[in-house]
């Protein structure tokens, strides 16, 4: 993440568009930092979740800013707008409703949502006279999306039972699922400012 | 996984063919831009030898006769040595007035575009004629068709093209043309036996040379254009006009 977060930086003036990614990525080094440091403190007893049921609604926000800039067809962009605000409170009524514990609900909403998002964006994609799919920033950002919220779909929802009843297994299996899709889209994201570096070289 | 891994390839498949649609759609816009734009300087270039054209008529031409008819005025001479010049530049002068009217009728477009084609391969090959430099053959077959005017004017002007290519460059003694009329197209063929060129020379020809600007031409009436040659063989070069005027 914290690479990610340094590459997004150097590119940051030179894409408009990867900008909120950027954003994002501080956020994110931002809340985990927050996140871990409170877990540090306190001898690793407390998971700070409230942080990240603030995380999540500016998290979806960017993501949709971000995406809602290639999909073609204006009436999309605009649902994709316009679920923004529907998103941001019904996250909180969620976090309200589960005494903020463990946000998997929350990120799965998100995640139905983004998913759709990202798919309508890889089937809608505009064509770049100059560059292939596999050069183009947005390609890997939703690719990273799509394996990172598809991925950990089921166990977000069952993750805060099973915290209740078997909290090793639980730890353990957050440890695998969470941390290796975090990679993987950390990752992925990498590649897409790469891409961007490689773009901007071939553009006339 | 497999559904993840199968919305990426078909994602990546879909935007592939848009792609390649979008490369052609591109390539078409391209096509037309440059059609449109030779269009503009072909209708430049006319208007430019229309003007000519006219003034060749009007004005060269009206002085000219003119002046034959001064000399036409003149009194026999008792000095047989006048009398000779006088008769010579009557005759210089009459020449003089006959080529610049050939001249003004093949640079105007309106006049190239109501006679046959025919009739204006066998004007230009006449003038090669009275030259001297050039032995000229033409043979026609088929019942000949009208063409679109512009499409006349422009294959007439490639026709030309080859024509001058071939008293610039080619040294050679006998100029054959043929033209088949065929039911949808017509070919014309022009050969020379002249020097001959190596072929490599006309691959790169950019527009705006002589052999570049018949290439370009010929596609924007849609016909083909080959040229055969070797050195020491003369050369080929054949037009394949597609479609006729309908009436």
């Amino acid at each position: 993440m914290l690479l990610s977060f340094v590459i997004s930086a150097v590119f940051f003036k030179r894409d408009r568009d990867l900008r909120l990614i950027s954003i994002l990525l501080l956020l994110s080094v931002l809340t985990e930092t927050i996140v871990y440091t409170r877990y540090i403190l306190s001898n690793k007893t407390e998971v700070l979740y409230f942080i990240y049921h603030i995380f999540i609604p500016l998290e979806y926000l960017l993501l949709t800013m971000y995406l809602q800039k290639y999909v073609g067809s204006p009436f999309t962009r605009k649902v994709m707008l316009w679920s923004i605000p529907v998103f941001v409170l019904a996250s909180l009524a969620i976090s309200w409703s589960q005494h903020f514990r463990y946000p998997g609900w929350n990120v799965n909403a998100e995640g139905i949502l983004l998913i759709a998002w990202v798919i309508i964006v890889l089937f809608t994609l505009k064509p770049d006279r100059s560059l292939f799919i596999l050069e183009l920033p947005v390609f890997w950002i939703s690719v990273g999306l799509l394996t990172y919220f598809s991925g950990g779909f089921f166990f977000n929802f069952i993750y805060n039972s099973l915290l209740e009843k078997e909290t090793t297994l639980a730890s353990n299996l957050n440890w695998m699922i969470n941390k290796v899709l975090n990679c993987l889209l950390y990752l992925l994201i990498i590649v897409g400012y790469l891409c961007l570096r490689r773009s901007l070289s071939r553009r006339y | 996984m497999l559904i993840l891994v199968g919305v990426i390839v078909v994602a990546v498949v879909k935007y592939q063919n848009r792609y390649k649609k979008h490369l052609e759609e591109i390539e078409d816009l391209r096509t037309s831009y440059d059609r449109e734009l030779l269009y503009a300087q072909l209708e430049i270039q006319e208007r430019t030898l229309r003007t000519i054209s006219q003034e060749i008529h009007d004005n060269v031409g009206q002085v000219l006769s003119l002046v034959k008819l001064n000399f036409f005025s003149i009194p026999p001479q008792a000095d047989i040595n006048v009398q000779n010049k006088v008769d010579l530049s009557k005759e210089l002068i009459t020449k003089a007035i006959y080529d610049l009217r050939n001249l003004s009728k093949t640079l105007n477009p309106d006049y190239l575009k109501k006679q046959l084609f025919s009739d204006l391969i066998q004007a230009e090959l006449e003038i090669l004629r009275r030259s001297g430099s050039f032995q000229t053959t033409f043979i026609a077959n088929g019942s000949e068709r009208s063409f679109e005017s512009q499409k006349q004017l422009i294959v007439f002007r490639i026709f030309q093209e080859s024509i001058n290519n071939i008293i610039k460059h080619s040294k050679a003694n006998t100029v054959s043309v043929t033209i088949d009329f065929n039911d949808d197209k017509a070919d014309l063929q022009i050969k020379d036996d002249g020097n001959g060129f190596p072929l490599s020379q006309t691959e790169d020809h950019p527009r705006g040379t002589g052999i570049g600007n018949m290439i370009f031409r010929a596609k924007l009436i849609g016909a083909s254009l080959d040229i055969a040659s070797e050195v020491g063989s003369g050369c080929c070069i054949r037009l394949q006009i597609p479609k006729y005027k309908t009436l």
